[in-house]
């Protein structure tokens, strides 16, 4: 069964997957975020290559739906840049499925990405892909299971390796700037 | 009959769901190759079935969807491993490996960790084992249970002959020609049934071990001149003979002795080529 055998077949669902990323416009709307069809259709394209690209199939609806439905009220996401950000958060994912060799489910997965997304990435895909997702990854990897107990969210800060802006280094920048 | 990837699709879309607990919406294109063979290997089971029942005119020939013909398929599988498992511990109940490393090693180990670990939903066509042990009749391109099957049948047979004689005689004969047949990767039956048929082509009793050398000659010269078809039927005759004696009339059982009879053939005629510059015929 070769690769030519499951793209042919696959390609019966775009249609259906077409529809499903139009119908999310319905639930975007209300954060001013809206993909046209040129939109969904460059997703669509750009999901096709990033699975070649990962050598991964889907067999159901995708997890572009699930995507959208997760970042959707994120503060970092703008109608401007939202398909072009859909699209660097689509690649990510399914790199960091490989990478976590499928340890993580989706769910995990996206709980992580969005957390981190908001939070130290501040909407910066490069530095989501760079930093938090590759170390989780290897942490993954290597055998962390924390992320089943919550489901990927709150387990970040035990693998960071920066020093982040927190409320005691916020103080001290302050009196320094004070004296 | 064949299904188009198509009508296969919906089973595959299935058995993935399954493999990933529908927690994940995609998965590695191997191992999307992996479920589809399993899937594949179902069908198949499914259509041998199907293709036994309609040489037997028990039914017609019924266009099965490629979703029944999968399950159907994978509950035929399923029974494989249960008639497999049942002929296994009938099997350990009286096995003897006679002292042999790689036999207790592959029967009793191996076989043990195969009924833990196989896993007929999602990597049905992978036996898992190495099956070390080398039989007389080679496994024809079987995989999976089906290579299980005919595997555990062949292992039955040949303890089944091995026990027409006494355990100090098999081991006295194997260890005569291969005194370290303890450690080597060998099959057992083999030189016992040789020794048994050079026994009856010298008329002599089966326990006179080693052969003299005038056997030897006697040898070289039942082979000198003789077509390897002409020796092996010949031998086939004598196999026939010594089964029908023991009174043994376990079904397969002159079948698979017989696989070993190309290359004893073949070796006693080299002997005969090589006597006497070679004096001792070697099994």
């Amino acid at each position: 069964m070769n690769q030519l055998s499951f793209t042919t077949a696959l390609q019966g669902q775009r249609y259906s997957q077409f529809q499903k990323i139009i119908a999310c416009n319905s639930l975007t709307a209300q954060y001013g975020l809206r993909l046209s069809p040129e939109d969904t259709e460059l997703l669509l394209l750009s999901r096709e290559q990033a699975l070649k690209d990962q050598n991964r199939i889907e067999l159901s609806e995708g997890i572009l739906p699930r995507l959208i439905e997760t970042f959707c009220d994120s503060p970092y996401i703008h109608q401007d840049t939202y398909a072009q950000t859909l699209a660097d958060l689509q690649e990510l994912f399914y790199i960091y499925k490989n990478e976590s060799l499928d340890l993580l489910t989706d769910d995990e997965l996206l709980a992580f990405m969005r957390e981190q997304f908001d939070g130290i990435c501040c909407g910066d895909t490069d530095y989501l892909g760079g930093t938090c997702l590759d170390r989780f990854a290897q942490a993954a990897r290597a055998g962390y299971d924390g992320y089943q107990a919550t489901g990927g969210k709150g387990m970040y800060e035990q693998f960071s390796q920066e020093q982040h802006w927190d409320h005691q280094l916020f103080l001290e920048v302050l009196r320094e700037l004070i004296q | 009959m064949s299904y188009t990837l198509e009508e296969l699709f919906p089973v595959l879309q299935m058995l993935t769901q399954k493999y990933t607990l529908n927690e994940s919406t995609s998965i590695r294109r191997e191992t999307a190759q992996q479920l589809m063979t399993a899937i594949l290997y179902c069908i198949e089971a499914y259509e041998d079935e199907d293709a036994y029942a309609v040489r037997s005119n028990l039914r017609d020939l019924r266009n099965a969807d490629a979703m029944k013909a999968y399950k159907r398929g994978r509950d035929l599988v399923y029974q494989k491993t249960v008639a497999a498992k049942n002929l296994y511990e009938g099997l350990l109940k009286e096995f003897d490996a006679y002292g042999n490393q790689t036999y207790y090693d592959t029967i009793v180990r191996g076989f043990s960790a195969f009924f833990n670990y196989y896993d007929i939903d999602f990597a049905p066509q992978d036996h898992i084992l190495t099956l070390d042990y080398p039989i007389l009749r080679p496994l024809p391109d079987l995989s999976g249970i089906n290579a299980v099957q005919s595997y555990l049948a062949s292992v039955k047979l040949e303890q089944r002959f091995l026990s027409r004689f006494p355990r100090e005689h098999v081991c006295r004969v194997l260890a005569h020609h291969y005194p370290d047949y303890d450690r080597q990767v060998m099959n057992l039956c083999s030189p016992v049934l040789r020794h048994a048929l050079c026994c009856m082509l010298l008329l002599k009793p089966l326990r006179q071990i080693p052969f003299t050398p005038s056997e030897h000659a006697a040898l070289a010269a039942l082979a000198r001149g003789s077509e390897a078809n002409e020796l092996k039927a010949r031998l086939e005759n004598l196999l026939q003979l010594f089964i029908q004696q023991t009174g043994d009339d376990a079904p397969g059982l002159f079948e698979y002795l017989r696989a070993d009879m190309d290359d004893f053939a073949v070796r006693l005629i080299q002997f005969s080529q090589l006597y006497p510059d070679c004096e001792t015929f070697h099994f």
